[in-house]
C-alpha cells in the first residue's frame, strides 16, 4: 500500500471513526458465533470420536439405587459367562476433598487394572504404585499449583492424607480435573472400605455390546450398565442444539451486521461524493475511484472478522469448558471461514453503494449549489 | 500555429429542454489567456466541463492538444484530464481529512507517483510553504484556492482551466490569486477562467462572452481596457 492510499484509507475511516466501529463490532460479532459454532462442532465431535476410539472402556457400571457398589461383588465379573466378553475392568471410588482449601475430586483407582484400559492417556512422569502417591489432571495441576514431585495433603472431613505427585495426565475429559489415587487409599481415608461409586468396562464392541449389556444386567441387577456411546450420544445431541443455536443467533447477527454495513457504506456514498466526484476529476480513472471507496468496506471486514475469529475462539473455549469440560482444539478452518464470511458481507453490503459511486457524474456533483 | 484549444459547432442539450451550448466554436492558441464571461446559466460551465473531457456535448467536436476528445473512451478521458488539464472550481473541492500538501500529492497519486518534494516545491510557488500541514478546515478561503492551484499545477498540464476562482474570494484574497494567474501567464501557460468581474476579465488576452449558450462577436480585452 502506498503511502497516499493508506492516508486516504485511515484518513477516511478515523473521519467516520463512529459509524464503521458499530459496523466493526457487529461484523465481528456475527463472525465470531460462526467461529464459535464451527469450532465446537469440529473440535467437539473430534474429541468425542477420539474417545471412543481409545477407550479402551466402552462400558460403564453405576448404582442403580443405593449409593456405592460394594467391591465384593466384582466376583461377578470374573463369572465365565461374563468373563470372555470382558477384555478389562477398572474399578474406581470418587469423593470431592479439600486440597489447599480448594475443592477436588478424588478418585480412587486401582491403577494396574485401569492402565490397561487407558492406553491413549497421556502421562508426564508415571503412574503411582505406593500408598501416598498420586497422578494429577492437568487442569486440576494448575488449579492448585502443583507441580511434579510436589508434595500436598488432601483433606476429607477429619482424615487427612499426604501425598505426592509422580505424574501428570492429559486426557481430554474430565479426568484432567481430577486427582487419582490408589483406591484403598481413597476408601480408607473416607471411611468407605469395600465400596465403589463405578466401574469402567472394556468389552468388545458392534452387536455383541448390546448382549453384553443385557447379560451384565442381569447379573448385577443393583448395578445399572451403561454403553459409553450413550454418554457420547448425549454430548453429541446436547452439540446439535447448541449448534442450532448458535447458527440461529449468528444469522440473526450478521443480518444486523450486513444492514449496519449498508447503512454505513450508503451513508459514506452520500457524504463522500464529492471527494469521489473530485478524484474522478483529477483523472482517477471509475474503477480505481470506486476502489478506493469501497476499500473502506473491505476494512471493516477485515478488522471485523479478525475480531470475530479471536473472539470466536475465545467463546468457543469457554462453552467448551463450562458446557463439555474439556478444551477445544481450534479448528484452524473456522478462522478462514470467520474473515471470508466478514469480508464477504462487508463487501456484499456494500455494493448497492459501490454501485452509486460509479454512476457518479463528475460534471454534476461538482456544479456545486 | 495550431490552436491548443478547437471546438467546433459544439452543442450541449440537456434532457432535450435546455440548450446549454448553441453551436460553439472557439480557438485558443498556446500560451493565451481567454476569460470567459456572461450571465448566469449562459453556458459557461458547461463550456470548461467539455474541455476538461468531463462531460460530452450533444453534438459538435473538441480538439485539444491535437487530441480528439470525444473519440476518446472512459479510461483514456480519465488519463487526459490527469495528463493534459489543471481544474481549478469556485467552491475549492479539497478532501478533509488530508493536509494541504496532501491534497496536492493526491493529484500526482492519481498521474503516477505522489512526490513529497515536489509537491511541497507547488505548495511553496502559491506561498503556503507555512501552511504545508495544515487541513483544509484550518486553512481560509484564499489559502485553500491557491492549494487547488498547486494541485492544479502539480502535473503540468498543456491548459489550466478555472470556474469562478476568485467567486468565493474578497477582494484581497482575489487579488493574490490573480497575481499567481498573471505570472503562470507570463512562463506560458494557456489560461480559460470564468468570471463575472469585468475588472478580471480585463486582465486577460481575450474575452470570450456567452448568452444563452451562445458565443457573442469577440473583442480583444486591451480594447474594452481602453474604453
Ligand atoms: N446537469 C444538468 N442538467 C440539466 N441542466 C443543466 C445541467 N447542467 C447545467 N444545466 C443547465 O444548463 C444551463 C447552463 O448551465 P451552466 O452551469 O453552464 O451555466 P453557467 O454559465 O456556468 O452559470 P453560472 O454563472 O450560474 O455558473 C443552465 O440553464 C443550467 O440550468
Ligand atoms: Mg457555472
Amino acid at each position: 500500500m502506498s503511502e497516499m492510499t493508506r492516508r486516504i484509507f485511515f484518513g477516511s475511516l478515523r473521519r467516520r471513526r463512529g459509524r464503521v466501529v458499530v459496523a466493526i463490532c457487529a461484523i465481528a460479532l456475527g463472525a465470531s458465533l460462526v467461529v464459535a459454532a464451527l469450532n465446537l462442532r469440529y473440535g467437539i465431535k473430534e474429541r468425542l470420536a477420539r474417545e471412543l476410539r481409545s477407550y479402551g472402556a466402552n462400558l460403564v457400571l453405576v448404582p442403580r439405587t443405593e449409593p456405592f457398589l460394594k467391591e465384593r461383588d466384582l466376583v461377578i465379573l470374573e463369572d465365565k459367562r461374563l468373563k470372555d466378553r470382558i477384555i478389562g475392568y477398572a474399578p474406581f471410588i470418587h469423593k470431592v476433598a479439600k486440597v489447599d482449601g480448594k475443592d477436588v475430586v478424588l478418585v480412587g483407582a486401582r491403577f494396574s487394572q485401569l492402565s490397561k484400559i487407558s492406553q491413549w492417556w497421556q502421562i508426564e512422569g508415571r503412574w503411582p504404585e505406593k500408598e501416598n502417591e498420586a497422578l494429577i489432571g492437568s487442569n486440576a495441576a494448575s488449579k492448585l499449583g502443583l507441580r511434579l514431585g510436589d508434595r500436598f495433603s488432601a483433606v476429607h472431613k477429619i482424615s487427612q492424607l499426604s501425598l505426592s505427585v509422580t505424574g501428570l495426565l492429559r486426557t481430554g475429559g474430565a479426568e484432567e480435573h481430577q486427582v487419582l489415587v490408589r483406591l484403598e487409599t481413597l476408601q480408607r481415608l473416607t471411611l468407605l472400605d469395600g465400596f465403589l461409586t463405578s466401574i469402567l468396562v472394556s468389552s468388545p464392541a458392534g452387536k455383541e455390546l448390546e448382549e453384553t449389556v443385557a447379560i451384565l444386567q442381569r447379573a448385577w441387577p443393583r448395578a445399572e450398565a451403561r454403553t459409553l456411546l450413550q454418554v457420547a450420544r448425549a454430548e453429541e445431541a446436547l452439540l446439535a442444539r447448541l449448534e442450532i443455536f448458535l447458527t440461529l443467533v449468528s444469522l440473526l447477527i450478521l443480518t444486523a451486521a450486513g444492514l449496519s454495513v449498508y447503512a454505513t457504506m450508503s451513508t459514506a456514498a452520500l457524504e463522500r461524493k464529492v471527494e469521489m466526484a473530485l478524484m474522478r476529476a483529477l483523472g482517477g480513472e471509475e474503477r480505481r475511484v470506486a476502489w478506493i471507496f469501497a476499500s473502506e468496506a473491505l476494512g471493516m471486514g477485515l478488522i471485523g472478522g479478525i475480531l470475530g475469529c479471536a473472539a470466536g475462539l475465545l467463546l468457543s473455549e469457554i462453552i467448551g469448558l463450562s458446557v463439555f469440560g474439556s478444551f477445544i482444539f481450534p479448528s484452524l478452518l473456522s478462522l478462514p471461514i470467520g474473515l471470508a464470511l466478514g469480508v464477504g458481507i462487508s463487501l456484499f453490503c456494500s455494493l448497492w453503494a459501490v454501485r452509486r459511486i460509479l454512476a457518479l457524474q463528475p460534471a454534476v456533483v461538482l456544479r456545486g449549489e | 500555429m495550431e490552436p491548443l484549444i478547437l471546438l467546433e459547432e459544439l452543442t450541449k442539450n440537456y434532457d432535450g429542454k435546455v440548450l446549454a451550448l448553441d453551436r460553439v466554436s472557439l480557438q485558443v492558441y498556446p500560451g493565451e489567456w481567454v476569460a470567459v464571461m456572461g450571465a448566469s446559466g449562459s453556458g459557461k460551465s458547461t463550456l470548461l466541463n467539455m474541455i476538461a473531457a468531463l462531460d460530452r456535448p450533444t453534438s459538435g467536436s473538441v480538439w485539444v492538444n491535437g487530441e480528439d476528445v470525444l473519440s476518446l473512451s472512459e479510461e483514456e478521458r480519465a488519463r487526459f484530464r490527469r495528463e493534459k488539464v489543471g481544474l481549478i472550481f469556485q467552491h475549492f473541492y479539497l478532501i478533509p481529512y488530508l493536509t494541504a500538501l496532501e491534497n496536492v500529492m493526491l493529484a500526482q497519486y492519481f498521474h503516477s507517483m505522489a512526490d513529497r518534494e515536489e509537491a511541497a516545491q507547488a505548495v511553496h510557488e502559491v506561498g503556503l510553504e507555512q501552511r504545508m500541514s495544515h487541513y483544509p478546515s484550518e486553512l481560509s478561503g484564499g489559502e485553500q484556492q491557491r492549494v487547488c492551484i498547486a494541485r492544479a499545477l502539480i502535473n503540468q498540464p498543456k491548459i489550466l482551466l478555472a470556474d469562478e476562482p476568485t467567486g468565493n474570494l474578497d477582494a484581497e484574497n482575489e487579488e493574490i490569486v490573480i497575481a499567481i494567474f498573471r505570472r503562470l501567464h507570463r512562463a506560458g501557460l494557456t489560461l480559460l477562467f470564468v468570471t463575472h468581474d469585468p475588472q478580471i476579465g480585463t486582465q486577460a488576452d481575450r474575452i470570450v462572452e456567452l448568452e444563452h449558450g451562445r458565443i457573442l462577436p469577440t473583442f480583444p480585452a486591451k480594447a474594452l481596457r481602453s474604453i
